[in-house]
């Protein structure tokens, strides 16, 4: 069975581009456009990863990574940090609240992500 | 000779601050020069035609006050350049950061279409052509992004233990296409039993990329680029070597300042931001090490780092630096 993604970004073409990605290397792609919906579905949806973006409407990356840490049934499950914020105190901040990685994105071609992701769930 | 007496031009000076003459502080340093000569000799005089203390007191009071006004005047002037530079830097980056969203949309999108296998020629021909630009696009903007930093002293790095060796041979097979297309060929020396070095790898590739870049970029048709590896207590030494168009005695002063390019590289290459070499020194030297050049009229260029090299300490203490 193949193992879910979450990716909570709201960029539609990002998703489009990462869902597509993925989906081609053999991942299940569940999507959420906004902070409260990526953060319900993790906890009902409890995927292998999560990418999430850190600028997004409703609820922003970190009070996400701060809920989730709280939240047992979620605190498990690996984040990687996936935003074009680069300050050492974005990084620091985002780091501290339980990001696994933190990658920008326009660091990283979708590829170099997809590496990120298979050595944070261990494949 | 000739840039010491430019210095001395006040006027082409205050010009290039782009600042009015009464907040130059070349020309505010001129005139407090000369208060202070006419002061002097004032004061000198006055002390001949009057013989009680409290006038010469009272010059001298007068002089001070006067001092003090274009001191305080000269302040404000350099706040006011400070604030200006810090502004353009902040521009810089909300502008970078703005841009960089839909520029990563572009590029991850072209990345999707390039995997198809089923596009025609012209269409993947087209395509390359848009990733090709929308990367220099991306790289500048990530360039502008880091020289704000830089300047902003917010570098972050973050060094681990890496083996320069791979990370050259990595970007020399990334660069083989762009060599061979310029007749340039590749030679890789490396001394035995090279100890890792110890420095943010992201930012040192970054540093080496554009060394090798340029040595290509500057050198002669048929020529070999050399780039050895060896050992330097406490270091560990990376080279670059070039034959091509040298640098100019007038240019080699400049080499690492950023915006630079080197005499006649703007008519010649137009996709270099002149950016390069100065992100290269700053990163280097922020991770402990140094960076330097030399260039003979023969047109043999030399490019060379020095990198801590790991040891048992720095090894465990991987912490993030902050500039």
């Amino acid at each position: 069975m193949s193992k879910k993604i979450l990716f909570i970004e709201d960029e539609s073409a990002l998703q489009r581009a990462m869902g597509d990605m993925l989906k081609s290397h053999g991942y299940e792609v569940i999507q959420a456009l906004n902070g409260e919906i990526g953060e319900h579905l993790a906890e009902s949806e409890q995927p292998a990863l999560i990418l999430l973006d850190l600028v997004i409407p409703q609820k922003d990356g970190y009070e996400i990574l701060s809920e989730l840490q709280k939240n047992p049934a979620t605190k498990a499950i690996p984040i990687i940090v996936l935003t074009n914020l680069e300050g050492t105190e974005e990084i620091e901040k985002a780091l501290s609240l339980g990001a696994r990685t933190y990658l920008v994105k326009a660091r990283y071609t979708l590829e170099e992500v997809i590496t990120k992701v298979k050595s944070a769930i261990g494949e | 000779m000739s840039s010491m007496f430019r210095d001395l031009n006040v006027i082409e000076q205050c010009n290039k601050l782009k600042v009015s003459i009464w907040e130059c502080p070349h020309f505010l340093f001129v005139v407090m020069g000369v208060i202070i000569i006419v002061s002097m000799l004032g004061t000198n005089i006055i002390a001949n035609y009057y013989t009680e203390p409290e006038v010469a007191v009272l010059v001298v009071m007068s002089v001070t006050g006067i001092l003090f006004v274009i001191s305080h005047v000269v302040i404000k002037s350099f706040e006011r350049m400070a604030e200006a530079a810090h502004a353009r830097s902040e521009f810089i980056s909300i502008i970078s950061h703005q841009l960089r969203n839909p520029l990563s949309s572009i590029r991850w999108q072209l990345e999707v279409l390039l995997r198809e296998q089923t596009l025609d020629e012209r269409t993947r021909s087209y395509l390359d052509g848009i990733n090709e630009y929308s990367g220099r696009l991306a790289k500048l903007v990530n360039d502008l992004l880091t020289v704000s930093r830089i300047e902003n002293e917010r570098l972050m790095l973050t060094p681990t233990p890496f083996s320069l060796v791979e990370l050259t041979q990595k970007i020399i097979t990334d660069n083989t296409i762009f060599a061979s297309a310029s007749n340039i060929s590749f030679n890789l020396q490396i001394q035995s039993n090279l100890p890792p070095a110890f420095a943010d790898e992201s930012y040192i590739r970054w540093a080496l990329e554009n060394l090798i870049n340029n040595a290509i970029r500057y050198s002669t048709p048929r020529t070999t680029v050399t780039i050895s590896i060896a050992k330097q207590p406490p270091f560990v030494m990376w080279r670059v070597i070039n034959h091509g168009t040298p640098i100019s005695s007038d240019d080699r002063r400049y080499i690492f300042k950023k915006f630079f390019r080197a005499s006649g590289s703007a008519r010649r290459h137009t996709d270099g931001s002149g950016l390069g070499l100065f992100i290269a020194k700053s990163v280097v030297e922020e991770s402990g090490g140094t960076i330097g050049f030399s260039s003979d009229t023969a047109g043999k260029t030399e490019f060379w780092i020095l990198l801590p090299r790991a040891t048992g300490k720095n090894n465990k203490s991987s912490a993030v630096i902050k500039k």
